[in-house]
């Protein structure tokens, strides 16, 4: 052990000589030359691989994550059910301030009969293209849009203070940007409402 | 067997001897001579280093020559041998560059290239400035580095390059020479065209000279020569004695020729200088010689006993004379060598780690490539237990979606309560006035009234009335024209 010791110091010590009798500029340019094969090994080979690497380590952890994810869900289903029940009962309250994307015929029949129902009667109805609703980031909301249109209704006032008000306070979200009541006639009393609204559209998808 | 080959080489033939470690001790196995049809040697530089290359591996593969270590030998005046005395203090580089300037002044030797080796001898005071004796010996480049190459080719490892008067003195080391003795010995080399002479104290040497002579002369007029000899070995020992180390005496002279037919030379001189003693060399009892072998003694005492010399550095013994002219080319040699295996060694070494990090993020990537495919079959067949959870989550979030929605457009809507505000402008409406237009828009916050009075006094009060009733938070009547019996007015209330 000893003489192995002793052996290995002596090379140590000649390669130790032998750095110091190279000249300078041969062991920089040595030195430079190690590097840049090293270097292009790197660049040619290892470099792609690595790249390689990242991008099927990125994947595999991407899957893992969805993997954890999944068996977490599988694990809370339970509670999944739960929340998904009280969010059906959430929204049930919600949606009857909205029209259902396909209501809408139904809808507007409905209001057609609710003024008739109040001896009114319908003057005109157009309606504007549906319109997305913008939110604070100025996004569109992916379930809802808005309707607007503009009505007007030939009636009496009581009548027509009627509908306004059964408008109003009805469940579906009414929305009243503009009334104009004007008398056509003075006697017998015959007034012509118009109103420009909108109604809000719950939106079918996926 | 650890064995070496000697060579020496010469325009006709080249001498060949091969000694080995036996059980014997050291024993010759040849002595041999290989003889050049071609001359491929020109002034001691080997000219045609493939032809005489070829010629050495013939020899060595007809005798079943299985070593590969070899030392040539070389003479006069192809190769220099000196002592000089230096300043103590000087470095290896001063010693050389001291070296390199009594070359110079040989004209053989002027601005050629040499290999020189040199070895510091015993330090010595003179005048009181501490000296020491430098031996060294010099070549030119070119012939040592032709000899390096044309044994290269034959498939040898030329280990070392001697010097004829040192291999003697290895030759005759503790025979004739020996370490423990204080006795002052000149030694005479005689070869065909220089007298060699050296002067030993003990086994060391003390001083070296040569003369140039022709062997020839000793058939043609051998009185003469003889002469001639006594004259140089007289003038070597006088200058010895009187000027380089006063009081030592000569006590004896050891003649080495380099011929065998040339034996009784020393019987010649012996009668011309009776008052010292002289003798032939015999370094036979140095090695063991097998006596089946049908070895020429006479050959290998003469001819062949600087080969026997240079071939003794197997023995690997620490002696003052042990130089090698081969030392300065092999060490250079071996210094490229070096520098290339460094080289070698760092790029294989990077080459590993490129390697071994490649490797490593490959297996890693096939790994993680199975672990994919492993978990794609997984999510590519769900279980029912997946599905329905993934199902409720995206109707719970869908709902969580839609009722976030829903409370942001509620937040939005504002409800002006139209029909309130109407009907409380309605209720407010005096019995001599009459509304005719009522016009209420949410962009403003303005209900509008126009109608009709028979008298002001009860637009007026109307106006007092709705200010009075708190529903608004201004009232203003715009206009109001027309006769007194029926005048038309604008009234705006703000809506809170």
């Amino acid at each position: 052990m000893y003489d192995k010791i002793k052996i290995l110091k002596e090379k140590i010590k000649g390669a130790q000589i032998l750095f110091k009798k190279i000249p300078k500029e041969k062991g920089i340019l040595g030195i430079v030359l190690v590097l840049l094969i090293g270097f292009l090994l790197y660049q040619s080979f290892i470099a792609i691989q690595i790249k390689k690497l990242k991008a099927i380590d990125f994947q595999f952890t991407s899957q893992k994550k969805l993997i954890d994810f999944y068996n977490q869900i599988i694990k809370d289903a339970n509670i999944l059910n739960n929340e998904l029940t009280e969010k059906e009962n959430d929204f049930a309250q919600i949606r009857q301030g909205f029209v259902d994307e396909e209501e809408l015929s139904n809808y507007f029949a409905d209001f057609r009969a609710l003024v008739k129902a109040y001896n009114l009667q319908v003057a005109s109805l157009d309606f504007q293209p549906q319109e997305n609703i913008i939110d604070s980031n100025r996004e569109p909301l992916t379930y809802y849009q808005r309707l607007k249109f503009s009505v007007s209704l030939k009636g009496d006032y009581f009548n027509l203070m009627s509908l306004l008000y059964k408008l109003e306070q009805g469940s579906s979200r009414f929305e009243i940007n503009s009334v104009r009541i004007k008398q056509k006639n003075a006697d017998p009393p015959d007034l012509i409402m118009d109103m420009e609204a909108a109604i809000y559209i719950l939106m079918k998808r996926g | 067997m650890e064995s070496i080959l000697g060579l020496e080489l010469a325009e006709d033939r080249i001498r060949v001897l091969e000694i080995g470690k036996t059980q014997n001790g050291l024993e010759l196995l040849r002595l041999d001579k290989i003889n050049l049809s071609a001359p491929g040697i020109k002034e001691g530089i080997i000219a045609g280093p493939k032809l005489i290359a070829e010629r050495i591996s013939a020899f060595l593969k007809e005798n079943n020559i299985s070593t590969r270590k070899a030392v040539a030998l070389i003479k006069p005046p192809h190769a220099f041998t000196r002592i000089i005395r230096l300043p103590y203090n000087l470095s290896d580089d001063q010693i050389r560059l001291n070296l390199e300037a009594e070359l110079n002044q040989y004209q053989q030797f002027t601005d050629k290239e040499m290999a020189i080796d040199f070895k510091k001898l015993e330090e010595i005071s003179e005048e009181g400035i501490k000296k020491v004796n430098v031996l060294f010996t010099a070549t030119f480049k070119a012939l040592s580095g032709s000899y390096l190459k044309t044994l290269e080719l034959a498939g040898l490892d030329l280990v070392g390059i001697d010097v004829s008067m040192l291999s003697i003195m290895r030759a005759l080391d503790e025979i004739d020479l020996k370490s423990s003795s204080l006795e002052v010995t000149l030694l005479m080399l005689i070869t065909q065209k220089y007298l060699e002479m050296c002067i030993l104290k003990g086994n060391r040497p003390r001083f070296l000279h040569s003369v140039e002579i022709d062997t020839d002369d000793l058939d043609r007029d051998r009185a003469d020569f003889i002469d001639r000899l006594v004259s140089a070995i007289k003038l070597m020992v006088n200058f010895y004695q009187a000027r380089f180390i006063q009081g030592e005496e000569i006590t004896r002279i050891i003649i080495n020729p380099w011929e065998a037919r040339y034996n009784q030379i020393h019987a010649l001189l012996q009668e011309k200088l009776p008052q010292i003693p002289i003798q032939l060399s015999n370094p036979l009892s140095k090695i063991y010689i097998d006596k089946d072998k049908s070895i020429d003694l006479d050959e290998l005492r003469f001819a062949f006993s600087g080969l026997l010399g240079a071939t003794l550095r197997l023995e690997d013994k620490a002696q003052p004379f042990n130089l090698n002219l081969l030392t300065e080319q092999k060490t250079q040699r071996e210094y490229r060598l070096n520098q290339i295996y460094l080289l070698f060694i760092s790029l294989t070494s990077i080459l590993t780690i490129a390697v071994i990090s490649l490797s490593w993020v490959v297996l890693k990537i096939n790994i993680l490539q199975k672990k994919i495919t492993r978990i794609d079959s997984l999510l590519g067949q769900p279980s029912p237990e997946l599905n329905k959870a993934v199902s409720l989550k995206e109707k719970r979030d869908i709902l969580q979606k839609q009722i976030k929605e829903a409370s942001l457009i509620t937040q939005q809507l504002k409800n002006p309560l139209y029909f309130q505000d109407i009907s409380k402008a309605m209720v407010l409406t005096p019995e001599d006035l009459w509304l005719t237009d009522i016009n209420l828009e949410e962009q403003n916050k303005n209900l509008v009234l126009t109608g009709e009075s028979n008298t002001e006094k009860a637009i007026f009060n109307y106006i007092s009335s709705l200010t009075g009733s708190g529903y608004f938070e201004a009232v203003e009547l715009i206009s109001s024209k027309g006769e007194a019996q029926s005048r038309k007015f604008i009234i705006r209330c703000t809506t809170k």
